[in-house]
């Protein structure tokens, strides 16, 4: 009996713990995927609370309104709601896939994805009462970091008629000030493509192309020894065994003897061939890591898709090696993602979290919520990160991104042209910063089946530095 | 010993009635509230109904014999919280769930008077055996049309359904508990490996589940060796993984089906048979969030099955994350008293007894609550006094009313004992 009451004890011990467990669980996942959950397009009850409640206003971070609801009264006495949108139209259509649309086409953008703000869902008892009491349901005003002037402007210059995304962000704060997307649809209009519906800031991934070797120089600095000392010897293309599939440069192109920064600067597809065969797989994918390639990203004011090193775990070998080295093969990595990795050059090193959301003003007037960046992760050392910056600095200055350069300000930036498959254009990238502490910001632009980064991105880049540079940020 | 156990029931006995005072104010209040948003006559007298009804329980049924009290007490809460719960939805439902509590009262009275007073088990043994196994195979016989997605687990009669299963727990707990009271492992597991088998034949894994979980504590709690228990899990996951492999495209098909709706709920959403019912009840518990959307106010009923299976998820969308944590703590309790009838009772049989029924409580709320909170894959098992259904009910009153047998066997040998004592004191 004695053992027997033993044994009863530890049963019941067990059988506490373990039904604690799917509760533990369910309040894990509940605190990091509730909000996406609750604003996925398969919630049914958000629409039903929309029509009880007066939904709060979307400002950008100048205050110039971007959302906001009018209330009238119909003939049968009842209450009509209207969302309306900003009033200049070219504003609605470059805001479109941060702000949303009534209809749910945009998913996860501000219009769903702080409804828990806007439609005043995180007000107190008292607050709730007391919006009882005066009859005025009206949920709260969010304000954005983004600059609705500055994406119109983005608007202007992206190459008509084609598709791709602009994301600005203050490398220090993590404040995104642009998050375009094209091609665009004006939310006060009637008809909507999927295409136009997708923000592909946050949802296209594809590879990066040659932009990617900021994180193979990165992985290089770190792991091989004398790396920036020695010459490389370009003959315009690397074979890899017995198929003799080979890495070629960009049309063939011979660069001769070359020094890893004028490699970098000149993106020679040989040598970052090399330098990734010489450091392997688990290197490179572990530096890719560092850079949060693979994370699960659960930030808290945006949905973004993760990033991908392989499709599988399976170590890379020979050519698919050296193509993942130079930005090909099977990477895959939204602009947000690249946007986030030229910040952390600039930044020292340290990735800071992306932000949208600025500050939320309760329907009384009282600050609900004011703005904090967050570091997200340390991507390399601040020595490395310094070294990457001054190459980056020798590729506007002397090589593929001159078309980005602005005098008075000193740009850094790498360009990048991604070969798809089944495109016939490649891919234009350029993702760049201006390297001052006062104007601390990062950009990417992404422009699918544009052509060469240098041609066809950076020129964007430079119009829009060129225009940040004239508003004196 | 027995003194500190006496002077331990009088404190007990006290705050009772505070207990059972405060249950009947949140059900009159939550009533309450269902009137305001929609006044009717039905609903005002459920609001005076249900906590008279739970004030009878908690003084009269102790008039008919020895009973814990708090099982009792949390017990009527969960029943109240169940009929709640479904009038919310659908009064009717709600009604027909107050006849269910009825009829689970009766079978809990009737389970404790047989723990009671039977006291040669020896003789009822075989029978007992005899029918458990004829009624567990029964669903192969008569088998319902339509009944419980994938498994052959329901019987029909006419228009009454009913599964066997939910019953034969019952009388499933006292057979280990004699054999392995007995020190009979063997046999013990014998009958329960003949069980499983059946019921992995039928489909019905979630019940399979809760019946190896059960068996599982009580060899435990009887023969205290970890490695039985851990060779007879690593035999039985070895066994399912080797029929699941063998069998994953014609037999289990449904089982595939279950273990990519737990992987990728929202990857299978649109496919038949596919994630809708977990997503739309991860939905509802991010939309109740940690306070809940109020009594009356949540959607959970876009949710397939959320009067039973996913009853959970209701409750976590109107009441929230918090209360759906307390009512876990419930399920706990009621588990830890379970133990503790056990560990005062002087007797082995019905120490296991006891333990057994907390156990088969715990497992089986740990199965439906882990599957709606996406922990393990979602097998459908009902929801312990919540759910809606007669056999249900009837089932976790029963097994429960094996425990308040238990304690009250207990308070009779103890009253005898004290009887005894004070008799030598005055000699």
């Amino acid at each position: 009996m004695k053992r027997l009451r033993r044994s009863i004890r530890i049963c019941a011990l067990v059988l506490t713990l373990v039904m604690m467990l799917p509760m533990v669980y369910g309040g894990y996942s509940l605190l990091r995927y509730g909000t996406r959950w609750r604003t996925s397009e398969y919630n049914t009850y958000l629409p039903s609370i929309k029509s009880a409640i007066t939904a709060g206003s979307i400002y950008d971070r100048n205050g110039v309104r971007l959302a906001s609801t009018m209330e009238g009264v119909n003939a049968a006495g009842e209450t009509v709601r209207t969302r309306v949108y900003a009033d200049d139209e070219s504003v609605r259509r470059a805001m479109v896939h941060v702000v949303g649309d009534t209809r749910g086409n945009v998913k996860n953008a501000a219009e769903s994805f702080f409804s828990e703000y806007l439609y005043g869902m995180k007000a107190g008892y008292l607050e709730r009462l007391l919006r009882l009491g005066s009859g005025r349901e009206h949920g709260d005003d969010i304000t954005l970091t983004v600059d609705s002037a500055l994406s119109a402007y983005i608007a202007s210059v992206f190459p008509k008629g084609k598709n791709g995304a602009v994301i600005v962000m203050n490398y220090k704060t993590g404040e995104l000030y642009a998050l375009c997307s094209f091609p665009e649809f004006d939310p006060a209009g009637s008809t909507v493509t999927l295409s136009q519906a997708t923000n592909r800031a946050t949802r296209w991934y594809s590879a990066p192309g040659s932009t990617f070797k900021i994180v193979t120089l990165a992985a290089a600095l770190q792991n091989i020894q004398n790396a920036e000392g020695r010459s490389y010897l370009c003959t315009g293309g690397v074979a890899f065994g017995e198929h003799e599939r080979t890495v070629s440069d960009y049309h063939n192109e011979i660069h001769g003897t070359l020094t890893l920064k004028s490699a970098f600067a000149q993106s020679c597809n040989s040598t970052f061939a090399i330098l990734a065969s010489e450091m392997g797989d688990k290197t490179l994918r572990r530096t890719a890591e560092a850079f949060g390639v693979g994370d699960d990203f659960t930030f808290r004011d945006l949905v973004v898709e993760n990033s991908a090193y392989a499709n599988s775990d399976q170590t890379l070998m020979g050519a698919d090696l050296a193509w993942t080295g130079v930005g090909q093969n099977q990477l895959a990595l939204t602009p947000l993602h690249m946007c986030m990795i030229t910040a952390a050059v600039a930044n020292d090193g340290v990735m800071m979290e992306p932000r949208l959301l600025l500050s939320v003003v309760g329907a009384g007037g009282t600050q609900r919520l004011g703005f904090e960046s967050a570091a997200y992760r340390t991507a390399m050392t601040p020595e490395i990160a310094r070294t990457v910056n001054e190459y980056m600095r020798e590729v506007v200055v002397n090589g593929t991104g001159r078309n980005a350069a602005v005098s008075g300000l000193r740009i850094c930036g790498k360009t990048g042209s991604a070969e798809i498959d089944t495109q016939e254009n490649e891919n234009a990238w350029f993702v760049g910063f201006i390297d001052d502490d006062a104007h601390p910001y990062a950009l990417c632009v992404a422009v699918a089946e544009g052509g060469t980064g240098g041609s066809v991105a950076a020129p964007v880049a430079q119009k829009i530095f060129q225009y940040m540079n004239g508003r004196l940020y | 010993m027995i003194r500190n156990a006496l002077a331990a029931g009088k404190k007990r006995s006290r705050p009772r009635h505070l207990l059972t005072g405060i249950i009947s104010l949140f059900f009159l209040a939550a009533f309450l509230l269902l009137f305001i948003r929609e006044p009717s006559v039905q609903t005002a007298l459920m609001m005076v109904a249900v906590p008279c009804a739970l004030w009878a329980a908690a003084i009269l049924l102790p008039r008919l014999f020895p009973m814990d009290h708090l099982l009792l007490e949390l017990i009527g809460f969960l029943c109240g919280l169940g009929v709640l719960l479904q009038y919310r939805y659908s009064p009717s439902r709600g009604l027909a769930q107050c006849l269910n509590c009825g009829a689970g009262y009766v079978a809990m009275i009737v389970c404790a008077l047989a723990v009671r007073h039977i006291k040669n088990w020896k003789l009822l043994m075989l029978p007992i055996i005899a029918g458990c196994v004829g009624l567990i195979a029964l669903p192969f016989v008569f088998r319902a049309a339509n009944k419980g997605l994938g498994a052959t687990a329901w019987v029909a009669f006419g228009s009454f359904n009913m599964q066997p299963s939910e019953i034969v727990k019952i009388a499933y707990l006292f057979v280990l508990a004699y054999f392995l009271s007995r020190r009979k492992v063997l046999i013990a597991m014998i009958y329960m490996a003949v069980m499983l088998g059946i019921l992995v034949l039928q489909r019905d894994l979630g019940t399979a589940a809760i019946y190896g979980g059960t068996a599982l504590v009580l060899l435990y709690a009887s023969t205290g060796s970890f490695l039985l228990i851990v060779g007879i899990l690593g035999a039985g996951l070895g066994a399912v993984s080797v029929l699941y492999a063998l069998f994953r495209n014609s037999f289990f098909l449904t089982v595939q089906n279950r273990i990519n709706n737990w992987l990728n709920p929202f990857v299978t959403y649109n496919q038949p048979g596919g994630g809708y019912q977990i997503v739309q009840g991860l939905i509802a518990m991010a939309n109740g969030g940690m306070w809940g959307t109020g009594i009356g106010l949540g959607n959970a009923d876009v949710i397939p099955a959320f009067h039973n299976d996913f009853i959970f998820a209701a409750l976590m969308n109107e009441y929230g994350f918090l209360f759906a944590l307390i009512i876990v703590c419930i399920y706990i309790l009621i588990v830890l008293r379970c133990a503790d009838i056990g560990l005062r009772s002087s007797s082995a049989f019905h120490a296991l007894l006891s333990m057994g029924s907390g156990a088969m409580l715990a497992v089986q709320a740990f199965i439906i609550i882990g599957g709606v909170t996406k922990f393990i894959p979602m097998t459908g098992v009902t929801v312990p006094f919540l759910s809606y259904g007669g056999t249900s009910l009837v089932s976790c009153m029963g097994v429960l009313g094996i425990a308040q047998g238990v304690a009250s066997r207990n308070e009779r040998i103890l009253r005898e004992d004290s009887r005894i004592a004070q008799g030598e004191e005055t000699l």
